[in-house]
């Protein structure tokens, strides 16, 4: 590759939107702390929001956004390597939480996308649309993968994402009492498997302990499914 | 920040690439998603290792603390697949609520009464 062609590759398009992004996360960072961490206020939805003010302003088609900003996707795959760490570090609470963890978090990762998926089976929606719901509790960088490789929309389904770990930790307050749920390991294993990344922030506000076991319920959950799916496609898809 | 630490963060970086690569690699032949191959390369590496280099764990808290930074342009191009949605974009948003809500209530009922019992004492005092 010649010289030419790198700076074609970045164009000055690309740097102004990625630029652009970062500090309208910057802003939307400081949003959620000025709202004292309310999770309406989560920097994704803000900075999505500023985003698409921005874009209507300055006139710029937001088809071409996902476009501009393809470097931050690049970084995504590393990003997601990181999760690692975590993993190891949480793993003495794999043993902590035993087989009835594993229980829970399994199955909370099956009811939610088979429930999602059950309900839009009996109305009028493309195959593509129907399979953007499976990865709905696993962590948005597995998920765009994941529903890449067996036939989904990885846009639509970042975006179901985003969506179910919002819902999550709003719901979160009143299931706990509904269902007396007051153990900071039992909250944490339910917020990490249905509320991946976004519950496992807040899991952190309630507790340490809490927040430990969302991160091992997250990748646990993250893992099984971006294994179990792709599989399961390749022998009855 | 000192300059030994800004060539140890690099480093950790480029590991977190290479692992990546790895995945990619790895996806060739595994149906597999190359990012959560190449977490578990990386997370096989770590076993064997057994511990976590301190420039590896700052760079990936770091990286991971501002893993919504990477969702906003996703979440903007959802925008275009609801819009498309039209009328069945609330019944669409319904599933999720729907299924979010039973599988968050499912989970925290279970682990309440699994780990719940575990430790009686603390769990007597529930009702506050």
């Amino acid at each position: 590759m010649d010289w030419q062609s790198i700076i074609q590759l970045v164009s000055l398009e690309q740097l102004l939107w990625v630029s652009i992004t970062l500090l309208v996360y910057v802003l939307a960072v400081w949003i959620f702390k000025y709202f004292s961490h309310n999770v309406l206020f989560h920097p994704i939805v803000i900075g999505a929001i500023l985003i698409a003010g921005i874009g209507v302003l300055s006139a710029t088609p937001l088809q071409d956004y996902p476009l501009f900003v393809s470097p931050i996707n690049w970084m995504l795959g590393p990003v997601t390597v990181a999760l690692a760490i975590p993993l190891y570090r949480q793993i003495r609470l794999i043993y902590a939480a035993g087989s009835k963890g594993m229980l829970v978090i399994i199955l909370g990762g099956c009811v939610a996308p088979l429930l999602a998926i059950g309900w839009l089976g009996l109305l009028d929606f493309p195959d593509p649309v129907r399979l953007s719901v499976l990865t709905k509790s696993i962590t948005t960088p597995l998920a765009v993968d994941t529903t890449n490789i067996i036939g989904g929309l990885p846009e639509l389904a970042a975006g179901v994402v985003v969506i179910t770990g919002i819902l999550g930790v709003m719901l979160s307050q009143l299931i706990f009492k509904l269902t007396r749920c007051i153990d900071p390991r039992a909250q944490g294993l339910a917020l990490g498997t249905v509320s991946h990344a976004i519950g496992t922030a807040r899991a952190y506000q309630l507790d340490a302990t809490a927040g430990a076991f969302a991160t091992m319920a997250l990748c646990v959950n993250g893992i099984i499914t971006a294994i179990f799916l792709p599989f399961a496609f390749m022998l009855f898809g | 920040m000192p300059k030994h630490n800004v060539i140890q963060s690099t480093g950790a970086f480029i590991t977190l690439i290479l692992f990546w690569c790895l995945g990619y690699g790895l996806s060739l032949l595994v149906a597999l998603p190359a990012a959560l191959l190449g977490l578990l390369s990386l997370f096989i590496g770590l076993l064997f290792l057994g511990r976590v280099p301190k420039a590896l764990e700052h760079v990936s808290q770091f990286l991971l603390r501002h893993l919504s930074f990477f969702f906003i342009p996703p979440l903007v191009a959802a925008w275009f697949y609801a819009e498309q949605l039209g009328n069945q974009l609330w019944l669409f948003l319904f599933a999720i609520m729907l299924s979010t809500f039973v599988s968050l209530c499912l989970t925290s009922w279970l682990g309440q009464r699994f780990f719940g019992e575990s430790n009686k004492t603390v769990s007597q005092d529930d009702e506050g």
